[in-house]
């Protein structure tokens, strides 16, 4: 295998090599990865799993009330983002001639998707827990998730609006309508199915964080449905993480495989759905 | 090693009434060969012998296989999704498969020129010196034979005192003829050329057609077109193929006097090909 | 009509546009959110700078004696940061370079499916298996009482960075239109001249904003790192021992701030290192873009 003919080809055998073992590399770490999330996840998985409360400080019961305040707090933080987003990127493309603010809102919200998880975390700490006083609130908690989102919905629902072809503004435009129908008769039906995947997207990355939430929103224990907005929820993230950290208990690290099982597939569904819409009205075109 | 696609039915080859090709040794024999796309069979079942010396046009229209033939001469569709082929392509003398199981030899005796001249982003100099990696040459040695070759593809004159500058600062026709005189650097046997000035406005193309002929004095030069003008001006061997067959091939006077077979004729007069 | 009454025709009221101030206000709303972000902290970090006398850009960490000194967490970031690199960035680009090769177009989509699921494993889940795996691993290896170790905090972070890089670094490469390599290829180069001479040079602007972006989420990582680093709050002795225990500023933070109590200086010194962590990581982001939709101008 390894004859060279010359130096030249010598090296030509070595490169070739290196490339196929870093591809052999990283294969290992993908089976490794997701090998290891689904055989142990598997073994704790169950319905009973999903849908009974957790007992004794996660170490026995499933994960019911964490499965309700992940999905609650995402859920709602989408219904906050939405709006914002969408306006945000409506402004960008329909309404703005100005290029130095466009350029102000880009950096703007790379900033934002820059800004580390835990230093939200700390932000919510500083400016609701204890300035605005709302003390462990499970809607803060969304209220700092759909910041985190509103980079990548923007972004998303922007680049759909975009896209869409010069020629039907210009149509649309032609016939007498002002920007305010034209974003509303053809900006935005043809952009939804960005801003779904935007948001797809977004609720598939706010699911899995730990560090935005575990400071403002979550309590470990003790914790049912929320009867108001100002009540802390429990979330898969952080169980995971108070599980973790009693690794040296099997039946802990057991509940903790199962718990992340569950996020992960919750995480997948989302952006396997993203990723569905956009291939699917890819390959229809543009409406 | 690109795929080799199971062998085809056999079917009968035409050949021209007039000048027989294989009397001069040739640089290039294609024996029962077919290349295909996934399922899709581009061309079949060909056999031919391209000359040693001289400019052979290989004459069609568009998208009948020419472009594929060429390519396989040096095996650079093998970069090329799903292409596979079956028969036997000889180049000097040697099975481009067996002969040459290090690619980069084969390349390195062709010299391959594509439609749309692709000079480096980098200056013309190194764009010349890109050939030369084979050869630990002497920094003047080099420069000898970046000269020369240059100076074999007529942009000499134009380039000589601008070698750091740039390649992309050149016109078109310029970075085309620069482009060839690259794949001269190494001094090959057999130059291809896949319709070099189909992208080039009408001087600059008739420059390159004089170089063309020029340099057929010396090496097989394979030019691939679908001008017919232009092959009438400079070809000394014209194969015409439509639909991936060899139609008819011969010299340039048999093939462009009333002695060629009447599908000839009518693509040369009418330029429309019932195959 | 008349001239006159035309003239004194008033032009029709202007309609107050509901949609396109809903849209201004949201706008508005979207870069005033980073400025209150930034301006919180900077404003929280102000206790601790004013203070005097509490060690603020010494190694000792110590909230009991008033010493608050960063340098041990910021080494720690960086040390953990440069491990992962060094196992991230060769194996990326050598996968990547791979898959850009690649003939099959199929191939490549189904490869790039999987890296973006990858990508979206969530921190926390990356953390337990270092929990369950790569301590023991690491223990095992180097015969340690712990695998909570700076080392440890390297290989999950390179792992974690590895399918964004790769990904990046795959569309840089894929970018570079392939009559680039048909002509190199016909003139006899082998492919690694090819590489080196051809496709590396006009790639290597979105190779280096892909690594950036890399690096910034390397240095922003929290959940993965926290579990794993153990929690040392000193310079490793000697100081590259990738063996020993340590602490990242994002460890630190996660670790200690459910802790200080708000507005102690502790809790401001804290909320200072996530400061200048935000401050890093942005201009890393901006760097990055910056690169990544930079076109490839002439050598």
């Amino acid at each position: 295998m390894f004859k060279a003919r010359n130096r030249r080809h010598f090296s030509e055998q070595c490169f070739a090599l290196a490339a196929r073992l870093s591809l052999i590399i990283c294969a290992g770490i993908l089976l490794f990865l997701l090998g290891s999330i689904f055989i142990q996840g598997i073994s704790a998985l169950s319905l009973e799993f999903l849908f009974t409360p957790s007992s004794s400080f996660g170490k026995s019961g499933g994960i019911f009330y964490q499965l309700f305040g992940s999905l609650l707090m995402v859920l709602v933080a989408a219904l906050l983002v939405l709006p914002l987003a969408l306006g945000t990127a409506l402004f960008r493309n329909s309404y703005n001639n100005n290029t130095g603010l466009a350029h102000v809102m880009d950096q703007s919200l790379y900033a934002l998707n820059a800004i580390p998880s835990v230093t939200y975390g700390i932000f919510g700490l500083i400016f609701f827990v204890n300035l605005l006083n709302t003390g462990i609130s499970w809607f803060v908690g969304s209220i700092i998730l759909a910041i985190m989102m509103l980079p990548t919905v923007t972004l998303s629902s922007y680049q759909a609006m975009a896209a869409i072809p010069k020629i039907y503004h210009e149509n649309a435009a032609a016939l007498g309508l002002t920007r305010t129908q034209i974003v509303r008769r053809v900006t935005l039906p043809q952009s939804f199915h960005g801003v779904v995947t935007g948001l797809l997207i977004g609720l598939s990355r706010a699911i899995g964080e730990t560090a935005p939430i575990m400071f403002i929103a979550t309590a470990f224990s003790g914790v049912t449905v929320p009867q108001s907005l100002v009540e802390p929820v429990s979330t898969l993230p952080t169980h995971i993480l108070e599980l973790a950290q009693q690794s040296t208990d099997p039946q802990a690290l057991q509940n903790a495989w199962g718990a992340s099982l569950t996020l992960v597939l919750l995480a997948a569904t989302f952006s396997g759905l993203a990723l569905f819409l956009r291939s699917r009205l890819n390959s229809e075109g543009h409406q | 090693m690109p795929d080799k696609h199971p062998k085809p039915q056999l079917s009968l080859v035409k050949n021209s009434a007039g000048a027989d090709a294989a009397a001069q040794s040739s640089a290039v024999k294609v024996r029962n060969f077919s290349a295909y796309y996934g399922k899709n069979c581009i061309i079949s079942d060909v056999s031919l012998d391209l000359p040693e010396k001289g400019v052979t046009c290989l004459l069609g229209p568009s998208g009948t296989g020419k472009s594929t033939l060429l390519r396989w001469i040096n095996r650079i569709n093998e970069e090329t999704e799903n292409a596979s082929f079956s028969g036997s392509i000889n180049v000097l003398g040697l099975d481009v498969l067996e002969g040459y199981p290090d690619v980069t030899e084969l390349r390195r005796r062709t010299g391959m020129v594509f439609q749309q001249p692709c000079v480096f982003p980098c200056s013309i100099y190194d764009n010349m010196l890109m050939g030369l990696r084979n050869r630990k040459l002497s920094k003047s040695d080099a420069r000898a034979i970046i000269e020369q070759s240059l100076k074999s593809a007529a942009i000499w004159d134009e380039i000589a005192h601008r070698l750091e500058d740039p390649a992309t600062s050149l016109s078109l026709g310029q970075q085309q003829r620069l482009c060839i005189a690259r794949a001269l650097v190494l001094k090959p046997s057999i130059l291809l050329l896949d319709e070099p000035t189909a992208s080039i406005d009408p001087v600059s193309s008739r420059a390159i057609e004089d170089l063309v002929i020029s340099l057929g004095k010396d090496i097989a030069v394979i030019m691939v077109t679908h001008n017919i003008i232009q092959a009438k001006r400079i070809a000394d061997h014209v194969i015409f193929l439509c639909d991936g067959k060899i139609v008819e091939q011969g010299t340039r006077t048999h093939m462009f006097s009333m002695r060629s077979s009447e599908k000839t004729r009518t693509y040369i007069t009418e330029e429309f090909c019932d195959c | 009509m008349n001239t006159v009454s035309l003239l004194n025709a008033k032009p029709a009221p202007r309609r107050r546009d509901a949609t396109k101030a809903y849209c201004q206000a949201s706008a508005v709303l979207s870069i005033v959110i980073v400025s209150v972000i930034l301006l919180t902290l900077l404003i929280q970090s102000l206790p601790v700078l004013l203070s005097g006398d509490n060690g603020l850009f010494g190694a000792r960490w110590n909230p009991d004696e008033g010493k608050f000194g960063i340098i041990a967490p910021l080494f720690g970031s960086v040390f953990v940061m440069l491990i992962a690199t060094i196992i991230a960035f060769p194996i990326g680009l050598l996968t990547a370079i791979y898959i850009s090769e690649t003939r099959s177009s199929k191939l490549r989509r189904v490869i790039k499916s999987i890296l973006e699921l990858l990508a979206g494993i969530p921190s926390i889940v990356y953390g337990l298996i270092g929990v369950a795996y790569l301590n023991v691993w690491v223990a095992d290896l180097f015969d340690l009482q712990s695998g909570r170790i700076i080392l440890t905090a390297g290989i999950l972070l390179g792992i974690m960075i590895l399918p964004t890089f790769l990904t990046l670094t795959e569309d840089a490469l894929s970018a570079v239109p392939q009559r680039y390599r048909e002509n190199a290829k016909s003139l006899g180069m082998y492919r690694h001249e090819v590489f080196k001479g051809i496709i590396f040079p006009q790639a290597k602007v979105g190779i280096a904003g892909a690594g950036l972006l890399a690096l910034g989420r390397a240095l922003g990582e929290t959940m993965a790192v926290m579990l794993v680093i153990g929690s040392l709050d000193r310079l490793p002795s000697p100081l590259f021992n990738p063996l020993s225990s340590g602490q990242t500023i994002t460890s630190k933070l996660g670790r200690e701030v459910g802790e200080s109590a708000f507005g102690s200086v502790h809790f401001s010194a804290l909320v200072f290192m996530s400061f200048i962590l935000v401050s890093i990581t942005i201009a890393l982001t901006i760097l990055s873009h910056y690169f990544l939709t930079r076109k490839q101008a002439d050598v």
